[in-house]
């Protein structure tokens, strides 16, 4: 087992106060490869989760 | 893109094991954990795929007030979009990035390298790093699947990256 060289989350956390942000091509990616980059993918998406709820449910 | 709350580990860590979620973590925090110092801000965790364990990550998911993280939309605007976070939701992506209150958090299926196309939980938990801080342990990919993963990726942070991580590896 490793030793964390941070003794607590606080501090590990802490310690990447410096790092930089999420990147815009860190996005949600679908099963078929589809990247969720706008609202309107983001819109598209919901809505066929949202049938398939509805079919699961009927 | 509005960056939202910023990263509070200890609170999202808290946050998963009151739901008992079954989690490895990857990406940056796990690379600081490993010793890198290039890393990025989020929370990366590949979860254990099953219908219970997703039920898990969706509970979660709404104790931290999740919502979506999308290019182009700020954080309150992402609060407005009509997400039911569950099962089905979660099944339906390989990768959903989130905001949470306690700071961004991304949630994979697995990891993608050239050796191993698709490296799922279960794969990763074979090889997988116990890390201890004072009053916690961390589950975290191993140092060799993230860099592969790194590899397969190849983004310009990647590649940044890639030298330190594989000097790190190289001195375990």
């Amino acid at each position: 087992m490793a030793r964390l060289q941070y003794t607590t989350l606080e501090a590990l956390a802490a310690s990447m106060s410096v790092a930089g942000s999420p990147t815009p091509d860190d996005v949600s990616t679908l099963n078929d490869g589809t990247k969720i980059d706008s609202r309107e993918a983001a819109l598209k998406w919901l809505r066929e989760v949202a049938t398939l709820r509805s079919n699961e449910q009927n | 893109m509005d960056s939202g709350p910023k990263l509070s580990l200890a609170k999202l860590v808290e946050v998963l094991e009151i739901y008992g979620v079954q989690y490895l973590v990857v990406g940056g925090v796990a690379a600081r954990a490993h010793g890198a110092s290039r890393v990025t801000e989020d929370f990366d965790c590949v979860v254990q795929r099953s219908d219970q364990n997703l039920d898990r990550v969706a509970s979660a998911l709404r104790a931290m007030n999740a919502r979506l993280r999308v290019e182009g939309m700020t954080d309150e605007e992402a609060k407005q979009l009509p997400v039911v976070i569950d099962t089905h939701m979660l099944k339906s992506a390989r990768l959903t990035t989130w905001q949470t209150d306690f700071g961004p958090l991304d949630v994979l299926a697995g990891l993608e390298s050239q050796k191993v196309p698709f490296k799922d939980f279960e794969f990763l938990e074979t090889n997988a790093s116990t890390i201890q801080g004072d009053g916690f342990l961390l589950r975290t990919a191993a140092l060799t699947d993230i860099i592969e993963a790194k590899e397969f990726a190849n983004r310009p942070k990647d590649q940044e990256a890639l030298p330190e991580l594989r000097r790190l590896r190289d001195a375990t």
